[in-house]
């Protein structure tokens, strides 16, 4: 009960470095933008942006770090309420997986803007105005993260008032299906970029980019596994699942075999008898990780829940 | 078909809630669940589990209903 109370105290204090960190975070997002803007119209007009770049590349740097402050605040927030709270949550395991995608954009607008000035240096304006979208894309991004956090901190709080009795769990379920709600997320959202970039995007670039986009995407799952790996090392092998997910394990692993294998043959048959499919060449195994991902924690929620009715 | 008297056993047993039971025998809510709403069979060993701590034989919770 000391334990419980402890962690209580713990998912607190972090909820709220987490909330005041992110209206801090909000009005550097907000400058963010307003600077973005302005340092566009300024390279459109043909201006020296080094008048618009001198005065506040101080503040530009000290938003990048409380970001940066920021985002490890809030995946430590999310990741206590992963192992307090009994129940899995669809918003919890969302917030997470734009929680990594986020903190890997920042990363993302520094390169960005590093680009944005080596092109600008050299007098290519032209392929500005496609990292500049990125950009704003990533703004977008950061700017759906901090409302989640928002929202995920006023939810913790008042779920943490309101049931002062938690109920112990000695054998957790709610890592398990979480990470598979990511494992659906990274899978979907893979999917549908990898469409994206078949559509619009020329081979080289994709060339370019799949393994970096591929690894980006996959990271929240793989962190989301490292965490769940960290919490089983202590257990042993034979006790990480109990029977009835070992059953369900089991079923969405034949699944997955059998549709993967379905899935690959279409890829080889392509290959084999269109010898122009080369976007296949490029993306089959993205493609297939993703597919394969797609069916296997996709199966798993499935069959976990399919009795879950009601509570007690 | 696999049958129990599971629900009724928790309901002489102080009520006791599926977590409780579940942290006692070691296996997930989910499972606990699964297994009284008859969606799942248990393994010999969980059943004699389960029959332990209620301290009754395994026949009188779990029974085969041939309908």
């Amino acid at each position: 009960m000391k334990k419980k109370n402890d962690m209580k105290k713990l998912i607190n204090i972090s909820e709220n470095t987490t909330l005041a960190l992110c209206l801090i975070s909000l009005c550097g997002l907000v400058f963010n933008i307003v600077f973005y803007v302005i340092l566009r119209i300024t390279i459109i007009n043909n201006e020296d942006i080094m008048i618009v770049a001198d005065k506040i590349e101080v503040f530009l740097a000290i938003v990048f770090i409380i970001f940066f402050i920021f985002h490890i605040s809030a995946i430590f927030s999310i990741i206590l309420q992963l192992k307090f709270f009994k129940r899995e949550s669809i918003l919890r395991s969302f917030s997470f997986f734009v929680s990594v995608i986020s903190l890997l954009m920042i990363f993302g607008d520094f390169a960005l803007l590093s680009d944005i000035s080596k092109e600008y240096i050299g007098g290519i304006k032209t392929g500005i105005a496609g990292e500049f979208l990125i950009l704003y894309l990533s703004q977008g991004l950061h700017l759906l993260f901090l409302v989640l956090v928002i929202v995920l901190t006023i939810l913790t709080k008042r779920r943490i008032y309101k049931k002062a009795m938690e109920e112990i769990v000695i054998k957790d379920e709610s890592i398990f299906i979480n990470a598979n709600y990511i494992g659906v997320l990274c899978s979907v959202s893979g999917l549908g970029l990898l469409i994206l970039l078949s559509i619009y995007s020329p081979l080289w670039a994709i060339k370019k980019g799949i393994i970096a986009i591929t690894l980006m995407i996959m990271l929240p799952y793989i962190a989301i596994a490292v965490y769940w790996a960290a919490v089983k090392f202590k257990e042993k092998a034979g006790e990480w699942y109990d029977e009835k997910q070992y059953q369900d394990l089991a079923k969405a692993s034949l699944t997955t075999w059998i549709v993967s294998v379905i899935l690959l043959a279409v890829i080889f048959a392509f290959q084999y008898w269109y010898s122009k499919a080369t976007i296949l060449n490029v993306i089959w195994f993205p493609l297939y990780l993703f597919f394969s991902l797609l069916i296997f924690s996709s199966s798993i929620l499935y069959l976990s829940k399919k009795d879950m009715a009601s509570e007690e | 078909m696999l049958k129990n008297n599971l629900r009724r056993c928790r309901f002489e047993h102080n009520e006791i809630s599926q977590q409780e039971l579940a942290n006692i025998i070691g296996v997930t809510r989910l499972t606990i669940h699964s297994i009284e709403k008859g969606k799942f069979n248990p393994s010999v060993l969980l059943a004699l589990k389960i029959a332990d701590f209620f301290d009754k034989k395994v026949e009188d919770i779990f029974y085969i209903d041939n309908k």
